[in-house]
């Protein structure tokens, strides 16, 4: 929040100083910082995610599949992205999951009546209306459990081949 | 005709020559082993030859095409070579059938299938080809590795230690039958191991290289019994250091003397090199001449290692069938087989050196 009022402020003076004008708060408040925030709170959740995707690739992956030729983008398309496509998507559920959950730093970063259901419920509560908050709190619950059973299913099939092996032992 | 040839091939890590190679050929047909201790370039070589690495100066050939010189360079995908990884390097995500399919794009489906059935069944996987690598046992996947880098019809298969991810117990079986099978096919292989064991029971040649350099080549016997210097004697197999006095005629040891011969009259050194199984163990008959204790006598099955002291401090190591082994404190005389006997110049760089040929003993 102050990097952003600051810029605002330089780039505020800046402007009145040579050209007259006040542009006011460019940053502060708007979906842009929002998303600054979102980043820096949630970058590391993903990356280990998606590292852990890429480190599947092994060094030796990529030279059979260049010895057996298959270079470039074929190679990207066959070997890299079936291999992390799986935990990308386990990274965006996550950050979904937790972005839709978060409320201190959207509650500060927000841009004016800008609302998610974390906001809705905690406004809804501070109020004592606490059978109205049920309804966003309850979706939260919902929408949350939702990626969890995606998530849970993409592991399983990530690991191909472990179901049908647990029913050939039976 | 040669498969693969390198000709005067430098390469280079950081400005420091990793390899540098004047000739290594592979003759078609030839199963070649690179062997040598780690860090001494043998998978560098592997690499320049698969084109995943650019030889720094030289000319790289296979089955007579310029794959690599000051202008040309062919990368990977288009030498027509395949490559058999230590750790597999099977994909993850694809059936055994389709692992094996995944080089042969140029051709259709439906040939491509049967292709890749076909070469299943030459590795006796076909009842696994829906399976999932990570479903399969070590062997297993060392199978459908291979039949994946023979799929697309390669001139020349690269292994690159394919065998030291299995356990003892497999790795023979697998080794024998893959050794059968690129026999059968006629395969050019060159391969790259630590283990002089696995190079000699494998390889029509031996290529046995050090710091980036190759020592001696030629076939298991020829190493193991001709040693070009210190360093493959030792490398081969066991040999006991012990120290030797030159005489006008001989070189005298605790173990015994050793006659000098035409190829060693030049030899200045004050330690011979003895393979374990070119000593002898005699009764003790004539007592003015050492004799020596039995301070160890491990039996090992098939065969006895036996260490024995000398009163002047000198222990060697002798290997001997199992059931002729003595026991601890035993005293006897020892005899040496001179065809086990090395004798190098203790000077580094001048390794001149031959077996000692001797008619008395």
């Amino acid at each position: 929040m102050l990097p952003f009022g600051f810029i605002d402020n330089s780039v505020d003076h800046w402007m009145r100083s040579a050209f007259g004008i006040s542009t006011g708060l460019l940053l502060s408040g708007t979906m842009t910082a929002l998303f600054f925030a979102y980043i820096v709170r949630f970058l590391a959740i993903s990356l280990n995610t998606v590292e852990a995707g890429a480190d599947r690739v092994t060094p030796n992956m990529d030279r059979a599949a260049r010895t057996l030729g298959v270079t470039g983008l074929a190679k990207m398309f066959r070997v890299h992205i079936p291999l992390v496509s799986g935990s990308l998507m386990t990274a965006v559920l996550l950050v979904f999951v937790d972005v839709m959950k978060e409320l201190p730093a959207t509650l500060v970063m927000r841009p004016f009546g800008f609302e998610t259901l974390a906001i809705r419920a905690y406004e809804l509560a501070i109020d004592e209306r606490l059978s109205d908050a049920a309804a966003p709190s309850l979706a939260i619950v919902v929408v949350g459990i939702l990626p969890v059973i995606i998530l849970s299913r993409a592991i399983a099939r990530s690991r191909p081949g472990r179901n049908k092996s647990a029913n050939s032992r039976l | 005709m040669s498969s693969l040839i390198f000709e005067n091939v430098c390469h280079r890590y950081d400005g420091i020559n990793s390899v540098d190679i004047d000739r290594l050929e592979v003759g078609t047909g030839r199963l070649v082993c690179l062997l040598g201790p780690s860090g001494c370039g043998k998978s560098t070589t592997l690499r320049l030859a698969a084109g995943l690495e650019r030889p720094y100066a030289g000319r790289i050939h296979i089955a007579g095409e310029v794959m690599a010189d000051e202008r040309v360079f062919i990368g990977p995908e288009n030498r027509r070579v395949g490559l058999v990884f230590q750790d597999y390097a099977l994909f993850p995500h694809l059936t055994v059938l389709d692992n094996v399919a995944f080089g042969l794009s140029d051709l259709t489906a439906g040939e491509r299938r049967a292709r890749a059935l076909r070469m299943l069944e030459t590795v006796r996987l076909v009842d696994a080809a829906k399976k999932y690598p990570h479903m399969l046992s070590g062997g297993e996947q060392q199978r459908v590795a291979l039949a994946r880098a023979l799929a697309p019809n390669p001139r020349l298969i690269l292994m690159d230690e394919p065998f030291s991810g299995l356990d003892v117990v497999l790795r023979n079986r697998v080794r024998d039958e893959t050794l059968a099978l690129l026999k059968d096919m006629g395969t050019t292989v060159l391969m790259v191991t630590h283990d002089p064991e696995e190079a000699m029971r494998m390889a029509d040649e031996i290529v046995l290289m050090q710091k980036g350099r190759i020592v001696q080549q030629g076939s298991a016997g020829a190493l193991y019994n001709y040693p070009a210097n210190a360093f493959v004697a030792s490398f081969l197999g066991d040999v006991n250091r012990v120290p030797a006095r030159r005489m006008d005629n001989s070189f005298e040891t605790d173990l015994g003397s050793i006659p000098v011969s035409l190829a060693t009259a030049k030899i200045v050194t004050d330690e011979l090199l003895i393979r374990p199984e070119a000593i002898r163990l005699l009764p003790v008959v004539d007592t003015s001449q050492p004799t020596a204790e039995v301070i160890l006598s491990r039996n090992l099955g098939a065969y006895a290692l036996v260490d024995l002291k000398f009163p002047s401090g000198v222990c060697v190591t002798a290997r001997m069938a199992s059931f002729s082994r003595p026991e601890v404190g035993d005293r006897c005389s020892l005899s040496l087989n001179p065809e086990g006997v090395f004798i190098f110049s203790s000077r580094e760089n001048d390794e001149i050196g031959d077996k000692a040929v001797s008619n008395e003993n």
